[in-house]
């Protein structure tokens, strides 16, 4: 005789570790009970443990490790950003280069109250000519950045 | 002593800052499950020595861009996922045909600790598995083998979780009918 569908789900997800502790409890009291669904867990079991234990991976062709090896090149690429996440790192970047190029291109169209405040003060041409290499530079990174990516195989 | 998960960890930071037997570990370590990913995805011996190799080469020629967003296993994995389709896409190949199967036949008065009957324990195994639709063989051993949770499974096949538990559930009923008792462990 069969069990339901729904109790077969219930046993594969007890042996997967995925009730919960009050619908594993529950289904714990159902088996001491129903010997049916017990036996049923037993078989489940039997191909659960062997999925999980035994190794059924395919072997290797010959060699394998030693062709994969090869094709590798001797000194890889170091990961310049390692240490911070390059999402994070771009976005500041696009954030910060935008911003730069926006106030050195009012300031050079002569809007009214930047032009006022820099013209006030002409030493402030050196803080206009840094926005413009830190702008520079910016995008030189992010070019940098968009050549690895391009360069990057998992593109694939 | 550190778990699987944990020396990958290692091993990738190591590899990322061009440590080169960091990367032989780690290809050491992952190569037969790609491999074995590589036929379920593929099913013809050949092609997917290319494609696991293709996978592997370009893991660790790109491995500065895994950013520990998922479990490097999972990352690994989806790349093996996408060089297969690749691959099948620019050949055009059909899908894993179940008729490839070996046939093996087992004897029943194997010593549980033999390496004989663990051998054909693991033959029989295989055999039950490629009875099974390809995509259900590929997420038995993706959820057994390569010990992914249903949403890493889903991050690297773009099948969804639901359809994921579903298909196991299929899949895992039929290997209970299948499997021959006289084999289970004791």
């Amino acid at each position: 005789m069969m069990i339901p569908t729904s109790d077969q789900q219930l046993l594969w997800d007890y042996l997967d570790h995925q009730l919960k502790p009050e619908t594993r409890l529950a289904l714990e009291v159902r088996l001491a009970g129903e010997p049916l669904l017990a036996e049923e867990l037993q078989r489940y079991r039997a191909v659960h443990d062997r999925l999980a234990f035994d190794s059924f991976a395919a072997p290797l062709p010959e060699n394998f490790e030693a062709k994969v090896l090869a094709k590798i090149p001797q000194k890889l690429q170091k990961s310049r950003y390692a240490a911070i996440s390059g999402r994070y790192l771009n976005v500041f970047m696009i954030v910060t280069g935008i911003l730069t190029g926006i106030v050195y291109w009012l300031q050079l169209h002569n809007y009214t109250p930047l032009n006022t405040h820099f013209t006030a003060f002409p030493e402030n041409q050196v803080i206009l000519l840094s926005m413009l290499c830190l702008n520079g530079f910016i995008l030189l990174i992010l070019a940098d950045r968009f050549l690895q990516y391009r360069r990057s195989t998992y593109a694939a | 002593m550190m778990n699987s998960q944990e020396e990958d960890s290692l091993l990738v930071a190591r590899a990322q800052s061009g440590d080169r037997l960091a990367v032989e570990r780690l290809v050491r370590k992952h190569q037969r499950l790609v491999f074995s990913l590589a036929l379920k995805f593929i099913g013809h011996h050949h092609d997917a020595e290319e494609v696991a190799q293709d996978a592997l080469v370009k893991a660790m020629r790109s491995i500065d861009r895994f950013q520990g967003e998922s479990r490097f296993s999972t990352w690994l994995y989806r790349i093996v996922y996408n060089t297969a389709m690749s691959f099948q896409r620019k050949n055009r190949l059909p899908v894993f045909s179940i008729d490839e199967k070996e046939d093996y036949t087992f004897e029943s008065d194997f010593k549980a600790d033999s390496h004989v009957y663990q051998k054909e324990r693991s033959n029989q195994l295989r055999d039950a598995i490629a009875r099974l639709h390809p995509t259900d063989a590929l997420l038995i051993e993706l959820f057994y083998l390569g010990e992914q949770q249903l949403h890493e499974i889903e991050e690297i096949t773009g099948i969804s979780s639901n359809t994921i538990k579903v298909r196991l559930f299929r899949a895992r009923q039929k290997l209970a009918l299948i499997i021959d008792p006289s084999l289970a462990l004791r």
